[in-house]
């Protein structure tokens, strides 16, 4: 993004920020300006994140134990343009504009990453409209509404992970789903959205939604971050792969589909309702995956380049030239549903599901159990490389197609803790318990599955949620805990302090576990970290 | 002669006193009888009102406090001697002369249509959270036949005076903003709540047409309330639905749109116990409770002469920061029915509370609330006021109310501010689909 336009919006906020400290004289959620029909709202916030524990292959590109400091400003604006007997004419905004200052403060960081990287990773600059997180101008008449503009859509009901709720893609460079609600971490895709209030019987609600051309890849955490695959020191045998996540990912960029392309587009619908007090949904969304699978023939010789230019060009990790077209992001498509009802002559509580059938999801296939590959030979700057066989591991072999189906099931009660009562004002705990199952099916253990095992034809994990408040909800603290049939997991420990209008004060940790020594399958085994978060709210 | 002329005299003046009184006295006599009948009449009154030339314009602080002590809630005598712990200077009231609270004419109508056959249905009824006793739950109150207060003249009957308590409708159908900080009174901090909400009700209907129900109500509705929280800011644009059905087998459905998630959840009934957002107080207790009345068990315990809050106007509220409870709230002599309420609930929050009722507006002017442990939690310190629907007729209804918690020394001074009341809502405003377009 340009740097004055990056200065220009920093300006704003902080001139919004004065202005509602100075001229706002009785403190309100939001300020209404013109009559109240504009009315706006906004927070500041810095959040830390302290990793408990480095790894020593990994210290070289750290100074300290602070891996991620990101200070983020949100303005929230809603503006009533018309109002004339039954037509509503709104426009709604969430602007979002963030500085990840790690990468400035640590030069051993900074140094880590390609500058390239480095620049999308600090500023919202993948594209020019990121700060934009919605924008959208809402019309009203009658039974219809019409949303025209950058959107956020929710149409799951579970949380931690994600079945149904599949329209937005996610950004996990900066935080994962269990400190933060999935809804902070969607990207808007600009698309036009419809509802119409049917009188038909269980008062259905009718939704399209038709994104014409804009495609997000899913952001992934850069080597090297807080979230990202760690550095290795350079006196390190396996430090030759430094860089090669990263040259994935600018391939994954590099090959995503054109924002202006129609035949990108992605359409779905849904139906709401509620029938003898189940609240139910019916959807089906056609969308272009936000992951891509790598063209066989050119993801190999792609990562046949990068280790030549590292081990016999003695090139540095971003010094790799990027090939095109190795990449592919295909087409799938989601039918689902969702239910919500209060069950309550057995358990008093409130349950909650989500399921989706996947259709036609592409992965590529490896030779991870041992099969020799073949490399076409093409050439790298004047060197003829490839047209070998390779035994090489994780090869891609092809590209497989397959259907697949997942659930996930929610029960919340709210419990009396009595031993708790005394310190937690007489308030419930909040228990919700989560399970997850997705299988793939005519599954095949070379399929490369990003979110599971290697050879894991399904995938189960169940979650549990705890939440109480302490001096008259001043004081929250909440846990988090997943585990993965596979054997790993995480507890998130949460506290947040809430003593007046503005200010809240977080302070928590995760901590990852797992009882594989598989290090595929130990997912963020060392990054259990401390995190703070302090916020102001205006 | 002169005896006989004496006579017809003694005679004539005696006809004409029995003429005199013959006609005077049953037009005193005649006067007719409140539907709803007033605190006090008679010698009462006149005992009243001697009383009051001592006190009526008097402000009640920490220094007299103690000479109206017999009119006043324990509780609140000792609120008024530790101002310090509440965050005061000084807490202090103006004492008022008692009125009668005249009900509007549907209320008076609907009461005395409907009082006169009101009873109890002699089954019981098992529901999925306990059992309604027999002789508990009001005839004609499942289908909406009734209005107005079912038994106006109760005098030791718990339950008739919780159903009293319960047809209380505030115009039919009203909005208002429920405005006021949550004050933790020993650091002053606090955390504001601005809350409009709007509410109408299905059955027991007396003002509003239609009247004594909406038709159709095929879901069975009692009453149906939409609330936004605008503050405190963490939670802008947080929306609730709840909708109460006349069948008590029915548990309350509460949905709330949670704007953080965007995503509409269902509550489960269990969290009806649950303090809302830092008050003190939970979504039963709004305004003394608004619960099902067949949840609880009531017994009546005594009647008491009581200096309490009818004929507020909002701007009399005075606060400085940091304070916990309002001053400037002026208090009338009146009476009331003490009535001690027992969740049948295990899981409540509650042991017990203690219901003051007001018999002229069947508002709850106080009320005391008993933790677990048998110890003093909560208490309620309600004003009542006078304002006029939109309609043009008078509405008595709760102007605000503090709940504090005198175990920790915090409170929530409330104020409904911008009150409207007799307005026509589509019905479709009180729906889920409602909270749809939300997202």
């Amino acid at each position: 993004m340009n740097k004055s336009v990056m200065k220009l919006i920093s300006i704003s906020f902080l001139a919004l920020f004065v202005f509602s400290l100075c001229w706002v004289k009785e403190t309100r959620a939001m300020i209404p300006l013109l009559d109240g029909k504009l009315q706006l709202k906004g927070s500041f916030d810095t959040f830390m994140f302290l990793r408990t524990h480095i790894p020593g292959q990994e210290r070289d590109f750290h100074s300290s134990n602070v891996t991620e400091l990101l200070n983020t400003a949100h303005l929230e604006a809603f503006y009533n343009m018309a109002q004339k007997g039954d037509l509503t004419i709104n426009i709604q905004a969430i602007f979002r504009y963030y500085f990840e200052a790690m990468t400035v403060l640590d030069r051993e960081m900074h140094n880590g990453m390609s500058p390239g990287m480095r620049n999308r990773y600090e500023y919202p600059a993948y594209y020019h409209d990121d700060p934009v997180n919605e924008l959208y101008l809402e019309i009203i008449k009658g039974p219809w509404n019409v949303r025209m503009g950058k959107q956020i859509v929710t149409w799951g009901e579970t949380s931690l992970q994600r079945t149904a709720d599949v329209v937005n893609p996610l950004d996990i460079r900066y935080s994962v789903p269990g400190i933060v609600p999935f809804e902070d971490i969607k990207l808007g895709l600009w698309m036009l959205r419809t509802f119409y209030q049917s009188e038909l019987p269980g008062h259905l609600l009718f939704e399209t939604i038709f994104v014409p051309t804009d495609h997000q890849m899913m952001r992934l955490p850069n080597e090297g971050t807080n979230w990202g695959p760690g550095l290795l020191n350079l006196d390190d045998p396996n430090s030759m792969g430094n860089g090669l996540f990263t040259l994935l990912q600018n391939g994954w960029k590099n090959d995503r589909p054109s924002r202006r392309s129609i035949k990108d587009y992605q359409w779905g619908w849904r139906v709401t309702g509620d029938t003898k007090g189940v609240l139910w949904t019916l959807l089906y969304y056609d969308l272009v995956d936000c992951l891509p699978v790598g063209n066989p023939n050119k993801a190999n010789q792609q990562v046949l380049a990068f280790f030549t230019e590292r081990a016999i060009l003695g090139g540095g990790p971003y010094d790799v030239k990027l090939f095109d077209d190795v990449w592919e992001y295909k087409r799938t498509k989601y039918a689902g549903g969702t239910l919500q009802w209060y069950e309550q002559v057995y358990t008093q509580s409130i349950v909650r599901g989500e399921v989706a059938y996947q259709m036609g999801q592409h992965y590529n296939t490896t030779n991870y159990y041992g099969k020799d590959v073949w490399i076409p030979p093409f050439t790298y700057k004047g060197m003829t490389l490839g047209g070998s066989y390779s035994n090489m591991k994780s090869l891609v072999t092809g590209i497989e197609k397959r259907d697949g189906i997942g659930y996930g099931l929610a029960i919340d009660r709210p419990t009396l803790w009595p031993w708790l009562m005394k310190y937690n004002d007489n308030r419930k705990v909040d228990i919700g318990i989560q399970l997850f199952q997705d299988w793939i099916l005519k599954h095949s253990h070379d399929l490369s599955v990003s979110s599971r095992g290697r050879g894991d034809r399904s995938s189960t994990s169940a979650t549990l949620f705890l939440q109480s408040s302490f001096l008259r909800q001043e004081i929250m603290l909440t846990y988090n805990g997943s585990y993965n049939f596979t054997g790993r997991g995480y507890h998130v420990w949460d506290c947040l302090y809430a003593p007046g209008d503005h200010w809240r004060y977080t302070v928590g940790c995760i901590f990852y576990w797992n009882t594989t020594s598989w290090t595929q399958e130990k997912g963020n085994y060392d990054k259990d970290c401390v995190y703070f978060r302090l916020k102001y709210e205006w | 002669m002169k005896w006989l002329k004496r006579f017809g005299y003694c005679v004539l003046s005696l006809t004409l006193s029995a003429l005199f009184l013959s006609l005077a006295v049953p037009a005193l006599s005649e006067e007719p009888e409140e539907i709803i009948p007033p605190c006090f009449t008679g010698s009462e009154l006149a005992k009243v009102r001697e009383w009051e030339k001592t006190w009526v314009g008097k402000k009640v602080g920490l220094a007299n406090v103690d000479q109206v002590k017999d009119f006043l809630p324990e509780f609140l005598v000792k609120q008024m001697k530790e101002p310090a712990k509440w965050g005061a200077k000084e807490l202090w009231f103006e004492v008022v002369p008692y009125r009668y609270c005249t009900q509007s004419k549907g209320v008076v109508e609907a009461t005395a249509k409907y009082s006169p056959t009101s009873k109890f249905e002699p089954k019981g009824v098992k529901t999925p959270w306990g059992e309604v006793a027999p002789n508990e739950f009001l005839s004609g109150y499942l289908k909406g036949e009734i209005a107005g207060y079912p038994f106006p003249k109760a005098k030791s009957s718990g339950i008739e005076m919780a159903w009293n308590y319960d047809a209380n409708t505030s115009g039919d159908n009203y909005e208002r903003d429920i405005w006021g900080p949550v004050v933790n009174c020993k650091t002053g901090a606090e955390r504001r709540a601005w809350q409009p909400q709007k509410r109408i009700y299905w059955t027991g209907r007396c003002d509003l047409p239609p009247v004594p129900r909406i038709e159709p109500n095929p879901k069975g509705y009692r009453r149906t309330f939409l609330q936004i929280l605008l503050e405190p800011h963490d939670m802008y644009g947080t929306q609730f639905l709840e909708l109460r059905y006349t069948d008590p087998a029915k548990e309350d459905d509460t949905f709330i749109w949670v704007a953080m998630y965007r995503r509409i959840r269902r509550l489960s009934s269990a969290q009806r116990d649950d303090t809302i957002d830092g008050s003190d107080h939970s979504y039963c207790d709004e305004e003394g409770f608004s619960g099902q009345i067949n949840r609880n068990t009531y017994k009546f315990l005594e009647v008491k002469d009581i200096l309490a809050c009818r004929h507020m106007d909002g701007t009399k509220y005075t606060r400085e920061k940091g304070q916990g409870l309002w001053s400037g709230i002026p208090r009338e002599r009146c009476k009331v029915y003490l009535v001690e309420m027992t969740p049948k609930d295990k899981t409540s929050i509650y042991s017990k509370a203690i219901w003051y009722l007001d018999p002229e507006t069947w508002q709850m002017p106080y009320k005391e609330s008993w933790d677990k442990q048998g110890r003093l939690w909560r208490v309620m310190d309600e004003q009542m006021g006078y304002f006029t629907s939109i309609k043009g007729y008078p509405v008595i209804d709760v102007v605000g109310y503090t709940y504090a918690d005198v175990q920790r020394y915090h409170a929530g001074p409330n104020w409904h501010k911008n009150p409207k009341q007799g307005v026509d809502y589509p019905v479709e405003m009180f729906t889920l689909q409602s909270l749809q377009k939300g997202y």
